[in-house]
């Protein structure tokens, strides 16, 4: 209690020394009578008995009607240690008015009622203060009726008086904006407020409530900014600054704590705005603007959310943040600084989205000029930053997320940056039915070359892996509906025009090869498909061999001295038809593959025989 | 007993009562501070000077123990659906014992007030009385009754 009763003084004496902002220096009585200079204020702080009898500095500046029997309620910054504030056991019962006031610079000053709660014991009595203000504490039954409309009247009584130069309807979201004009208790005020023309800095420290407040006492006297830009004051929580091109705005705890060593033309520049309550009223937002940075409006947002931290986003990525809905779209709440891409180039921040006070979802916004401003989240998020973020394969994100007309299917293209351009370009697809897989490089061009995820390979199934055989690299497909045996299987790629699709049931004989002997290699080509003597035919060339599929031979496999034979022979179309067989070796060490109209017999070291 | 009707509240005047009404210029339209005025009406059985306050400052003051200020005021349309007004009607006959020296929004020795929240006709009213003293309790309280008793309403005239 002693602290408060501390502080509260040292609030009386900082008062006067910001009230210096008149003139600076000493505060008497007659050095404040010429600083005021101000006929208006004279009468509001009744400045002829402030002037000519014997009292102290605290009986004038409690203004008129300052008496217990004046039957006026005590301000409470009187009676709250300080702090202009509704005390414990109140709440906001209503607000009036007086226009034109000295205290709030010729704009209206506001008087916001404190009732007590229904279950409070205040009894009525006159101020114990010692200074002036000895006004009546909990003593009229009354309600304003503009804030709180929620609560009925139960007959409290109003145990003090909050002055504000902030509309009541800002100030507290529960007031109305009906209003009410009372000029009789315009003159009214006490010690623990400001003076007339007080400076702007301590008005918007008493309209927060003062020592009591979120800002805390002073610390330190107001200073002037550098490069001409306005005034600041440091308090125990924060501080307030005057910026001229933007106006009187504080800046506290949690925020505070953070942005403090950013705040500047050096840094993030200067609030723009008071910290907002955000969504679900999990934390605060405050704005900066910088004008030395030649952009219009705000050029940093300080975000403080309780389980994720206090961290700032500009930029570009403020930018992008704000198109997708700030706080209550895509992403979420900040859980990063905008920082700068691993190339210097660019910039980008980490973000997440809560439910009930827990992470939902992670995500991210990169801004770089290779690839725009674009975001990523949820599992495509933790699929690239698995795949090693900027630093990985897939580079940056190069798209947002793409809907791809199935449920919970997305899709973000990514590009590998080098300074301004673009050298390769990838993509990470998710799906409930497949998983999230990333697919880049040679093998994703050939993807979109296909159709992407409307061509016949459908979506990817696995990442881009090294093939079994480590002669290159392949990744797998699948479609979103049912697949067939022309449908799904691999892009396989040996590097730049060695990257070919194998379709269904293509892709499961090479894969089986790759897995077992190893007789084909790596596609050198397309599928060609075509009817031989009315029936269908699919063949595909490997750098060794080569897979025929028909119905009267599956996925039969050719290679060597055999497939070189039947070639020559004129393969599907001569004389032998279409293989029945794959090429099988023998016990003798011979190998055989049949055909609709023979077999051909390979002898180790020798030739190939028809039969 | 005349009537007198402001902004579409409608009361009696008794006879050797004073009643004034303070309509904003532009009822409903926003001030220059972003706040909204609405209509109210004073009631005395005294002179009422210029320059008073929508809760009586500026006549309470000067009440006689036999002096009386009827004050109603009208709040935002809005209001008219929160806890605060849920009273579906005006008071129409005050006791003398609902009045005492703490319901006041100045609490003046001597002086009862009373306070009701309510509304009418779809418009959240608020309904002051102060008696100077109780010589005024006695003998202007009939008063007050037949003028709330005859209180009637308009539909909503503003638009907010």
């Amino acid at each position: 209690m002693s602290h408060r009763r501390d502080a509260a003084r040292a609030t009386d004496r900082w008062v006067r020394r910001l009230s210096g902002a008149l003139g600076g220096g000493t505060w008497s009585r007659r050095s404040f009578l010429a600083r005021t200079s101000i006929v208006g204020s004279a009468v509001a702080m009744d400045l002829k008995a402030f002037a000519l009898k014997p009292v102290s500095a605290y009986d004038a500046v409690c203004g008129t009607m300052s008496a217990c029997g004046d039957a006026f309620t005590a301000f409470c910054c009187t009676i709250n240690h300080g702090a202009n504030l509704c005390p414990e056991t109140t709440y906001v019962g209503g607000w009036w008015k007086a226009d034109r006031s000295v205290f709030c610079h010729g704009a209206p000053r506001y008087y916001v009622d404190c009732n007590g709660t229904a279950d409070a014991h205040w009894g009525c009595h006159c101020s114990e203060s010692p200074t002036c203000d000895r006004r009546k504490v909990a003593c009229n039954v009354f309600r304003y009726g503009n804030c709180n409309l929620q609560i009925a009247n139960h007959g409290t009584a109003v145990v003090c008086r909050v002055v504000t130069c902030t509309p009541p309807w800002q100030w507290d979201p529960t007031c109305t904006e009906t209003s009410f004009s009372d000029e009789v208790t315009g003159t009214q005020t006490a010690p623990c407020l400001p003076p007339p023309y007080a400076s702007p800095i301590l008005v918007k420290w008493s309209d927060g409530g003062g020592a009591g407040g979120a800002l805390g006492p002073p610390r330190g006297e107001p200073r002037s900014l550098t490069d001409g830009d306005g005034t600041w004051a440091r308090f125990e929580h924060g501080a307030v600054y005057d910026v001229h091109w933007l106006g009187v705005y504080a800046v506290t705890d949690p925020i505070w704590a953070v942005v403090r060593p950013r705040i500047g033309r050096d840094g993030i520049g200067f609030p723009a705005g008071d910290a907002t309550r955000l969504r679900a009223d999990d934390g605060w937002s405050q704005a900066f603007a910088n004008r030395s940075s030649g952009q219009q409006g705000v050029d940093a947002e300080a975000v403080a959310v309780r389980p994720l931290g206090t961290h700032v986003v500009t930029g570009a990525v403020l930018s992008k943040w704000h198109a997708l809905g700030a706080q209550a779209g895509l992403l979420g709440y900040p859980t990063s600084d905008t920082v700068p891409t691993a190339d210097g180039l660019g910039t980008q921040g980490e973000f997440a989205k809560l439910h009930h006070g827990a992470v939902r979802y992670r995500g991210a916004i990169v801004a770089h000029p290779a690839t725009g401003a674009h975001a990523l989240c949820g599992r495509i998020y933790e699929k690239w930053r698995a795949l090693g973020g900027e630093q990985g394969p897939l580079g940056l994100p190069a798209s947002d997320r793409l809907g791809l007309g199935a449920r919970h299917a997305y899709r973000n293209d990514f590009a590998l940056p080098s300074g301004a351009r673009v050298t390769s370009r990838g993509a990470i697809v998710a799906t409930d039915e497949l998983g999230t897989w990333g697919v880049w490089g040679f093998i994703h061009a050939r993807w979109v070359a296909d159709g992407a995820q409307h061509g016949p390979l459908g979506c990817p199934n696995s990442d881009v892996v090294a093939t079994p055989d480590g002669n290159g690299t392949y990744a797998t497909f699948h479609p979103l509906v049912a697949a067939t045996a022309t449908t799904g299987g691999a892009i396989v790629s040996a590097g730049g025009p060695g990257t070919w699709p194998l379709l269904g049931s293509l892709f499961a004989t090479w894969l089986a090869d790759q897995h077992g002997p190893r007789v084909l290699g790596m596609p050198i080509g397309p599928e060609v498909d075509k009817s031989v003597g009315g029936l269908a035919l699919r063949t595909q060339p490997f750098s060794s061999g080569a897979v025929y599929d028909s119905p009267v031979g599956p996925s039969c496999v050719l290679y060597g001295a055999i497939l070189q034979q039947y070639a020559a022979d004129g393969g599907p179309t001569g004389s032998l038809g279409l293989p029945t067989s794959s090429v099988v070796v023998l016990p003798s060490g011979n190998e055989r593959a049949t055909f609709q109209f023979g077999t051909l017999t390979a002898t180790p070291g020798g030739g190939v025989t028809r039969t | 007993m005349r009537t007198f009707d402001t902004a579409g509240i409608v009361v009696p005047v008794p006879p050797g009562w004073e009643a004034r009404g303070v309509v904003p210029p532009a009822p409903a339209a926003r001030l220059p501070d972003g706040s909204v005025a609405y209509p109210y009406v004073h009631l005395a059985n005294v002179a009422l000077p210029p320059g008073r306050a929508p809760y009586g400052g500026g006549v309470v003051e000067h009440l006689g123990p036999e002096g009386v200020l009827l004050a109603l005021l009208e709040f935002a349309p809005g209001s008219a659906r929160t806890a605060l007004f849920t009273s579906h009607d005006a008071p129409r006959r005050l006791r003398p014992t609902e009045f005492s020296g703490a319901q006041l929004q100045r609490t003046l020795r001597g002086q009862l007030g009373l306070q009701r929240f309510f509304q009418l006709g779809g418009r959240a009213l608020c309904c002051y009385v102060v008696m100077g003293g109780p010589p005024a309790l006695r003998h202007a309280l009939g008063d007050v009754n037949r003028v709330l008793t005859g209180l009637r309403v308009h539909e909503v005239v503003t638009s907010r």
